[in-house]
């Protein structure tokens, strides 16, 4: 394991918070129809209270913060905040649209030096774009953006969530992040909404679909260890996210609020929220006999708490999406054997 | 090339860092650059902060350490310039 593998490893060990994601808003300029998130009529966090909370974040040790939204950009005190962050010796990712990108705000994104800024592009077709995100022009602002930023030496990377609607232009959107000279992600997961409402359930690619994606990727897979320690992935350990309104959850899917940083400070809630401590003690195998029965169990690597949350209420259950993405990284391996199916399929619909 | 003692060398503003249990992670956006550093590293790391000069920073290391003033000083030179040559700090004040 190189040094920093093994330092992140300490750190989740020991509870450390390291990594936050933001969003530090859910206004956003476009509409997306399979957006997840659920804006409330309460307040977001005032610019005093999010330099207060930097502070806290600061404090704590936290060193990769990601900004997300809606769409940052749409906080007229972004920069305020963002600089603020970066005096305070934070290592910051920015995920924007770049829809709201002019040559005068890139120079101010390129003056912050972010680690990276990700950006969303769900289409190769100004038709398709429009189709899914809406607004005007917004294939083509999406690039500007992105250009804007690439000319002034920022490190940006395009993000594909793969659906039915854009999945015909996969090999065109991997073209145009070529020309462009940058990464391009692909990834695969529909969130239900916030709020458990599964809205986009029908643009979710069948595993046959994911397969032929992680074929086309021809990213190396090794199994995951079978042990009844081992966890599905690292929630609660060393990240956690704060929402606009200021409130704590353990990550971006898993919703169930550890506390409000409006109520008590970002240490407590760190250490004693019931959530929190809840994870870090059994959010290991042991505690999922389902997977742990599942013949794809090796295969699987999208189980989420946070989804199984929200589809079957219920933390250490299985969920439709990782159940089918472990079929489809099982059927790209053994393309001419019969593909097992995971105990969910076999239950009743919930 | 030795660096003259009385520099007075700055973390680059770029650069992200935290120290955690004395070791300092330093994250280089410019450089795209993770870099961990070892207990003296890091020290001498928290000293860049364009008040210490050089000899100062040899100074309280020849202290916490016990290392003789004349082998940290020539430590925290070469240190210094390891960083300065990858971007990591800014040399002048």
């Amino acid at each position: 394991m190189d040094p920093y593998q093994s330092l992140l490893a300490r750190l989740k060990q020991q509870h450390t918070p390291y990594a936050v994601t933001w969003e530090l808003t859910h206004r956003c300029n476009l509409a997306c129809f399979m957006c997840y998130n659920v804006p409330r009529t309460h307040p977001e966090l005032s610019t005093e209270e999010a330099l207060d909370v930097l502070e806290q974040l600061a404090r704590a040790g936290v060193l990769r913060l990601t900004f997300t939204g809606g769409e940052v950009l749409t906080r007229s005190d972004f920069l305020t905040i963002a600089r603020r962050a970066r005096e305070l010796d934070f290592a910051i990712d920015i995920k924007t649209n770049a829809t709201l990108i002019t040559p005068h705000l890139a120079d101010a994104l390129a003056a912050l030096h972010p680690v990276s800024v990700e950006v969303s592009l769900l289409g190769a077709t100004p038709e398709t774009v429009q189709q899914i995100m809406g607004g005007q022009d917004t294939f083509e602002r999406i690039l500007t953006g992105v250009r804007l930023l690439l000319d002034r030496g920022v490190r940006v990377t395009l993000n594909s969530l793969m659906m039915r609607i854009n999945l015909r232009e996969r090999q065109a959107m991997m073209a145009l992040a070529h020309e462009l000279g940058i990464p391009h992600r692909v990834v695969f997961k529909m969130s239900p909404d916030d709020d458990g409402n599964d809205k986009s359930r029908g643009q979710q690619l069948s595993f046959e679909e994911m397969a032929m994606l992680y074929g086309e990727m021809c990213e190396p897979f090794h199994p995951r260890p079978d042990h009844s320690q081992a966890r599905t992935c690292s929630v609660g350990l060393h990240t956690c996210l704060i929402d606009p309104y200021g409130v704590i959850f353990p990550c971006v899917e898993l919703r169930i609020p550890a506390g409000s940083l409006r109520q008590q400070p970002f240490e407590t809630i760190w250490r004693e929220a019931p959530i929190f401590r809840e994870l870090r003690e059994r959010h290991t195998l042991a505690h999922m006999p389902a997977c742990r029965a599942c013949p794809l169990q090796t295969y699987c690597e999208g189980r989420c708490s946070g989804a199984a949350w929200k589809e079957r209420g219920d933390l250490y259950a299985p969920h439709t999406l990782a159940c089918r993405q472990a079929q489809a990284r099982y059927h790209s391996l053994h393309p001419t054997e019969p593909t097992p199916s995971p105990p969910l399929f076999l239950e009743p619909a919930p | 090339m030795n660096l003259p003692h009385h520099l007075t060398p700055r973390r680059h503003p770029d650069t992200a860092f935290r120290i955690f249990e004395g070791e300092a992670v330093l994250i280089s956006p410019t450089q795209n650059m993770v870099r961990l550093l070892n207990v003296t590293g890091s020290r001498i790391w928290e000293l860049l902060d364009g008040e210490h000069s050089i000899a100062d920073i040899a100074a309280i290391l020849s202290q916490e350490f016990e290392v003789s003033p004349a082998h940290a000083l020539s430590s925290v030179r070469a240190f210094v310039q390891t960083l300065a040559e990858r971007q990591l700090i800014l040399l002048e004040p």
